[in-house]
């Protein structure tokens, strides 16, 4: 019996030794408090999220060349069946044809925002490990802004048409990472919560360094690689850029106005201008030095899928099959003929079967640091904005020409009204940002009840909003 | 006092003729009896578990017994795995089927034969996966523990694949816990002794938190002592295709359904109207030539199957060894696909005295061709009839339909059709190689009486490499024109290697021949380490050049790894008096890397009760009774239901290793939603046993009543998206699953005389599953969902919840349907309020039925006539209901631009006034999907002819001559398995690999 006794105690202390030999961590996983240690963890749990925002369900295809502007008419490849965006369905809700895309927006922006939020909740608890001078400002004012980039484009797709029905109930506006669940706030609401949080970022950002160069080969060495192409990252100037089209959607032109006016005045502390607009977009696809934030895809996979979504064969999405719709787009009948935005080899690949946009084919560029770019903020947007704003109507005429001449386009005669100020800055809406999404958010601002390329007859909020995902309606709390 | 093979038995009971002088046998076999003076004792009787009673004159002189086997009495074992128990003393539900039994019933998988012999072990489906060797089946005993959605739909495992199913039980093979299933599949069903189903919370207490599922317990045959004794089986199989579920169209019909779906109607550009038409006249042509291609049948074949083993025993009492080598040749229904396997095991033991040392080595080398070079099977099923396999040459043609073109290169008509069969003419490969050794090594030593000390080591190394290669001329890269990306090869490299290290400890006391006590003691530590590694290349443009380094480009890299490490403890605590009553307590700690930091350790405990009214006198006075038994077990046992991940918020870089221009880090992002407060499941089980035979053996039977109560589910919770995930782990309620077992045995006609005998067997099986209490959390969302749009009040716009108390978890979720309207031959459906509507909506769905049958089992018959045996075997079920997606997907939803199932054809409406039970034929297949409504419910009852087996045992006392052979035994055995399947539910089975009937002859030669 006594040996039992010591076999028994031998085991016992086998019991008490092994915490340690127990403790296996899987190699894929770290716990948040492991990350969230030092500064490298705050950096990875941003990058993250950018890296996030790049996947072809949001802004790396959907939100702008996918999607939004099949949605906004920019394609016609009517003869591919799955292609058929003449459908009724395509703006008619429920709808299982849209089903997907518009559930994993919501699905992935809130995703996105809860990211964000944890990141934030932990710069207030462990942001002291954040040593680096700046950082700080720069990791909390970029998460700041991206939370409120995507909030905005949630509004602007799963809200009303703002000028129409403000009130209405719009979507949760979450500042906290936990499980209870937000209600539908009013999009009154919801965009004073953005415009609130853009302007906390604003201040967290004003020291913002906004290194931007495009060498031709080699890297800047000197730049702190982590503050390096500030245009991949929600900058001061993107930050104030979102501020001008979300006052705009607001419907306050005064404060639009003055950040428009701010970007477009933007100096660099060496002097010259922050941004300028671009005369020849042979070798800068996507307009370098316009360029106020744009998302970083995969070096891997985008030059690749791109190649193959913008070919011209039957199975493809992303093409216009009949060259005069590209000319309708384009004006060319009145002006448009030396529209670097479409002309061959410039902004269009024009063939006898076809066409597409070259804005994405970013294999022949003159700088590296350009490819594997999509633009989600760019500076002839701010003119536009301005010009729609300028009580001045000559003002407008002007913006909108400076931009026009730059592009090919002859300068265009001072606006007698605000009809022809409206008609010419849609125009201009449908040029600049083909496939790039902005057209459609144009669109519902100004509740279009028709537009190019239109299918429905009479285009209401109904046709412009999306429904809330089924799991939403069921789980949230939407009354 | 030595066995047979003259080692001596310790713990042997000695009883005087008189009863009142008794004693027990030491270590060494020695025992002896101080007789009071002036008492005679005419003869003792000596007992012993396992053996023969004997009883001895006794003349007064020394006495050396020698005490025979018993095979009768072997039975009242039970192999726990872990230990032996006497089955009289054992409370627990443990059901043991021999060797001999399994055989009968099946030629192959043994597993197949447990599902027959056992109703509570169940095999899933194989709708999809058919009758492919190369997939291991989904196996579950008593329903489901954990809360969760299993309406999904089925999932395709292959050997080589990670098995991702949660709800298997645990395999044990001659003491290696935990194996592979298909470890237990390829098993030589000759080699079998006994294989014993553990079900209740106290195989939960011995086995810890893996056992949750139950245990499956193999034991293969010891080796037996004596000169050299070689031993063939074989078996050899001709297995061929079962297509009599396939109803497809004939070329003409299914042209005709196109036209009617409206590929061919005139629409857009002139050129447009041309092709299309065009395209219509030629297709008609071929159907008029004659051209309707039976595509079904291409890839598929007769196939002969074989499997051989040798066996070579023997040694002398101290040393017996065995050497078995097997081969098993079993290809697939489909042409290229197949196991192959081979494997050899050398099982040595040594006893000496007390000391028994004993070792088996296992190495087995199995290949397998997983899917066929023909491709799957549904890409034939979905060819039109009117396409012709070769072209005017002879050839096989690549493209059996080429898109029509207009003008500015858009396709105008028709579609581009790959030939599958055209991949065939080039290399391509997808196989699994798997290399697994196993070792056993068990030390055992007997210090003193009645104590026994044991060791086990045994270690487990795998190797698995997968390689998938698809040449650049497949099929699937005809869109592909980059050469770098035509052709693809996937390698998988994964390597396992288990060990677990046990020290056991069993100590039994007798008093005076009415108390017996047995107290068990193991302590084991173990270690698991998984890895994977892989690549995936593209462009091989030279189809011989099949290695995964000759690509032209490496796509991706794939891998994972994962190490788990547990220690535990388990003791044991049985009591019997009297062999009437018995008692036993079994308890269980168990530490893992897998708990989290917070709750490393688990405690588990059972505890049962066991009634032999058999040896009660008044029931044995009854004279019909042979055995009745009355058991119960109650154990509360715990279950985590989560990895420490999901109640710590933790970061993962899995889909965000990349570099962003303008960071210098990685990215990461959250994993999931943590929660801090998630608690362990419990469960609380009760089992309640009957085991009887009456009437000499005429009757008998078994009856089991189980209630498993879950507490503090951990179930997904569903979240509102907004909040950023979909799901949390959360303890959402208790479960309880409520069911019955019975088998019974009947022999109507038994002649000892003629040695004949007849007997049937039924078992069967219903499990109810509930829903019993919901959290508070779950409880407010519920009502919260079922509030009503202030807007629109008389509008459910949400969907019922799912989780309410008294729901079962296999019910079926439907919107009701009335049919399909016959003036506009859309569907018309009940909302939830009862009121007609012809929109689907997720909100109107409400519970139409259960998945789970009445009652589901097996009957059996069973004859023998001296060495002449016959089985059949058939299992049924009723009463549960079934939702048709196949025939959603082949019928309703069905891309018409491929072949279909015949109700397409006739049974969809198509003018005003049919009476049709499917919707009318549109070509939108994206725009209208039929949903989930009550059209596709089925009453699901079934009757499965599986094994008819006659087998003729040749003997040397009947039949003679076999001695002139050489042989000292032999037997034949005929089986026809799968013969027959009869359902209420017509349904395409096997989609991916199709059903298959085999006939096969074993042979067994002892020499």
């Amino acid at each position: 019996m006594r040996n039992l006794y010591y076999m028994a105690v031998g085991l016992l202390m086998l019991f008490a030794s092994c915490s340690d030999w127990l403790d296996v961590k899987p190699k894929t996983n770290v716990e948040e408090e492991d990350l969230f240690k030092n500064e490298q963890g705050f950096k990875e749990a941003l990058t993250g999220v950018y890296i996030k925002l790049s996947e072809t369900q949001l802004y790396g295809r959907e939100l702008t060349y996918g999607f939004l502007s099949q949605l906004a008419q920019c394609y016609l490849a009517e003869e591919n069946e799955d292609a058929d965006y003449f459908e009724e369905t395509w703006y008619t809700y429920p709808s299982t044809r849209t089903e997907t895309y518009v559930n994993d927006f919501w699905v992935e922006g809130y995703n996105a925002i809860a990211n964000l939020n944890n990141l934030l909740a932990n710069i207030e608890t462990r942001g002291d490990v954040i040593v680096t001078d700046g950082y700080r400002d720069i990791i909390k004012g970029e998460a700041l802004g991206l939370r409120s980039f995507i909030y905005f484009d949630l509004l602007r797709m799963y809200g009303p048409i703002y000028k129409d029905n403000a009130s209405s109930p719009s979507i949760p506006y979450r500042t906290q990472f936990n499980r209870d669940v937000a209600k539908l706030l009013p999009a009154t609401e919801v965009i004073d919560s953005i415009i609130d949080c853009l302007h906390e970022a604003e201040t967290l950002l004003e020291n913002d360094p906004m290194n931007i160069s495009f060498p031709s080969y080699g890297e800047d060495t000197s730049i702190d690689p982590f503050l390096n192409y500030r245009f991949n990252r929600m900058n001061k100037y993107a930050v104030k850029g979102e501020l001008a089209r979300a006052y705009l959607w607001k419907g306050d032109k005064v404060n639009a106005a003055r950040y428009a006016r701010e970007v477009i005045d933007a100096k660099k502390p060496t002097g010259g201008d922050m941004f300028a607009l671009i005369s020849d977009n042979t070798q800068d696809k996507i307009c370098s030095t316009e360029l106020m934030f744009a998302i970083n895809m995969d070096s891997n996979t985008f030059a690749d899928r791109i190649a193959d979504e913008f070919a011209i064969t039957m199975w493809n999405y992303y093409i216009i099959s009949d060259i005069n719709y590209l000319y309708e787009i384009f004006d060319v009948a009145t002006d448009g003929q030396n529209d670097m935005r479409m002309k061959e080899g410039m902004g269009f690949s024009i063939s006898a079967n076809g066409a597409y946009t070259l804005k994405y084919n970013q294999d022949q560029l003159f700088s590296s640091v350009l490819e594997n770019n999509i633009p989600l903020i760019r500076l002839p947007e701010m003119y536009y904005i301005l010009a729609e704003c300028t009580t001045d109507l000559e003002e407008a005429t002007q913006l909108i020409s400076t931009v026009r001449t730059m592009r090919g386009v002859d300068a265009l005669q001072t606006f007698r009204n605000d009809t022809e100020r409206m008609d010419a800055i849609e125009k201009e809406y449908r040029k600049e940002f083909y496939a790039e999404g902005q057209l459609w958010f144009f669109y519902k601002r100004l509740g279009y009840t028709t537009f190019l390329g239109c299918p429905i007859a009479n285009m209401t909020e109904g046709h412009y909003r999306f429904p809330l995902p089924d799991d939403e309606i069921a789980l949230g709390d939407i009354y | 006092m030595v066995d047979e093979q003259g080692d001596p038995i310790p713990g042997v009971s000695v009883v005087s003729n008189d009863q009142s002088l008794k004693a027990v046998t030491r270590a060494d076999g020695t025992f002896s009896i101080t007789l009071p003076e002036g008492k005679s004792v005419k003869s003792f009787t000596f007992s012993f578990i396992g053996m023969a009673t004997k009883t001895v004159t006794w003349d007064g002189k020394p006495l050396s017994i020698t005490l025979a086997e018993d095979a009768q009495t072997m039975d009242e074992v039970v192999v726990t795995g872990i230990f032996e128990r006497k089955k009289e003393g054992f409370t627990g539900s443990a059901n043991r089927m021999t060797g001999d039994e399994i055989r009968k019933l099946s030629s192959g998988n043994i597993l197949n034969a447990i599902t027959m012999l056992d109703p509570g072990f169940r095999m899933g489906d194989n709708m999809l996966s058919g009758s492919n060797p190369s997939s291991v089946p989904d196996f579950t005993m008593r329903g489901q523990s954990s809360m969760g959605d299993y309406s999904t739909d089925e999932t395709v495992i292959m050997r080589g694949d990670i098995d991702t199913r949660p709800n298997q039980p645990l395999f044990v093979l001659d003491g290696i816990i935990d194996v592979g299933v298909t470890k237990i599949m390829d098993l030589d069903p000759a080699q079998i002794e006994s294989v014993t189903l553990l079900k209740d919370a106290a195989a939960m207490a011995i086995y810890g938190s893996q056992a949750s599922n139950g245990v499956v317990v193999v034991e293969t045959k010891a080796p037996e002592a004596g000169r050299l004794r070689v031993t063939y089986n074989g078996n050899y199989k001709v297995e061929y295709p079962d297509l009599t579920d396939y109803h497809l169209l004939n070329a003409a019909e299914k042209l005709e359904l196109e036209r009617r779906a409206g590929y061919y109607d005139e629409s857009g550009t002139i050129v447009n109207v041309e092709n299309r038409y065009d395209i219509y006249r030629r297709k008609l042509l071929e159907v008029e030539r004659g051209v309707d291609t039976y595509w079904l049948s291409q890839p598929l074949e007769t196939v002969f199957a074989h499997r051989h083993g040798i066996n070579l025993e023997g040694g002398t009492n101290e040393l017996r060894y065995k050497i078995y080598a097997g081969l098993n040749q079993a290809p697939g229904i489909m042409k290229g696909t197949g196991v192959y396997g081979k494997s050899v095991s050398i099982d040595i033991r040594y006893r000496y005295k007390g000391l028994l040392i004993s070792n088996i080595a296992y190495v087995d080398y199995t290949t397998s061709d997983r899917t066929s070079p023909y491709g799957t099977f549904d890409q034939y099923a979905k060819l039109n009839p009117y396409y012709r396999i070769r072209d005017e040459h002879g050839q096989i043609q690549q493209y059996l339909e080429k898109a029509v073109y207009d003008d500015s290169g858009f396709n105008s008509a028709g579609m581009t059709v790959g030939n599958p069969m055209y991949n065939t003419l080039y290399n391509s490969i997808d196989r699994n190689v798997a290399f697994e050794v196993r070792d056993a090594f068990r030390a055992e030593y007997s210090p003193m009486e009645n104590l026994r000390l044991a060791m086990d080591l045994t270690v487990t190394k795998t190797t698995s490499d997968t390689d998938i290669f698809k040449s650049a001329n497949h099929t699937d890269f005809i869109e592909v024109t980059d050469l770098e990306e035509r052709g693809s090869y996937q390698w998988t490299n994964a390597t396992t290697l288990d060990w677990d290290l046990a020290f056991t400890a069993s100590y039994n006391k007798v008093w005076q021949n009415r108390h017996v006590l047995a107290t068990y003691f193991r302590y084991d530590i173990k270690e698991t380490k998984d890895h994977s590694a892989g690549a995936y290349a593209t462009g091989f443009p030279n189809d011989n050049m099949d290695e995964v380094f000759l690509g032209a480009k490496v796509q991706e890299n794939v891998g994972d790894e994962n190490t788990t490490r547990s220690f535990g403890g388990v003791a044991t605590l049985s009591y019997t008096y009297d062999q009437k009553y018995a008692a036993d307590i079994n308890g269980r700690l168990d530490a893992s890397s897998e708990f989290g930091s917070e709750n490393r350790y688990a405690p588990f405990w059972s505890a049962g009760l066991r009634w032999n009214l058999d040896k009660e006198s008044w029931i044995q006075r009854l004279g019909f009774v042979d055995e009745l038994v009355l058991r119960g077990t109650y154990g509360v046992t715990g279950e985590q239901g989560f990895t420490p991940y999901q109640a710590l918020q933790m970061y993962n870089y899995t889909n965000t290793m990349r570099i962003y221009q303008s960071s210098d880090v990685v990215g990461t992002l959250l994993y999931g939603m943590g929660n801090p407060e998630l608690k362990w499941q419990t469960t609380d089980s009760w089992n309640i046993g009957l085991d009887f035979t009456l009437f000499n053996n005429r009757l008998s039977g078994r009856f089991e009543y189980y209630n498993k109560l879950t507490k503090n589910t951990v179930l997904d919770y569903s979240l509102a998206p907004s909040i950023g995930f979909s799901t949390i782990k959360d303890n959402v309620g208790n479960i309880s699953n409520k069911g019955y077992e019975f088998t019974l045995r009947y022999m109507p006609y038994y002649n000892v005389a003629q040695q004949m005998n007849l007997s049937f067997v039924v078992n069967g099986s219903h499990n109810k599953n509930t829903i019993e209490k919901i959290s508070n959390a779950l409880r407010a969302r519920n009502e919260e969902q079922m509030k009503e749009d202030p807007d629109n009040p008389n509008k459910l716009s949400r969907p019922l919840p799912r989780y309410e108390e008294g729901y079962s978890q296999s019910m079926i979720w439907a919107v009701r349907s009335l049919g399909i309207d016959p003036i506009t031959g859309r569907e018309v459906f009940l909302t939830r309020d009862g009121e007609r509507t012809s929109e689907w909506n997720a909100a109107d769905q409400v519970p139409v039925g259960d998945t789970e049958p009445d009652l589901q089992g097996t009957m059996s018959l069973n004859f023998n006539w001296k060495g002449l045996s016959v089985n059949v075997a058939a299992q049924y079920k009723f009463g549960g209901q079934y939702y048709n997606k196949t025939l959603v997907d082949k019928v309703e939803n069905a891309d018409l631009r491929y072949n279909v199932d015949h109700r397409a054809y006739t049974d969809r409406w198509q003018n005003v006034g049919d009476l049709a039970v499917f919707k009318a034929v549109t070509q939108d297949v994206n725009g209208s999907q039929t949903k989930a409504s009550t059209r596709f419910l089925m009453d699901q009852n079934e009757l499965v002819l599986n094994t008819i087996n006659i087998q003729y045992r040749f003997e040397q006392r009947y039949t003679p001559w076999i001695k002139r052979l050489g042989l000292s035994s032999a037997s034949v055995g005929l089986y026809m398995e799968d013969l027959f399947h009869w359902s209420t539910i017509r349904q395409e089975r096997g989609i991916e690999y199709p059903m298959s009937r085999q006939i096969s002859m074993s042979l067994n030669l002892t020499f």
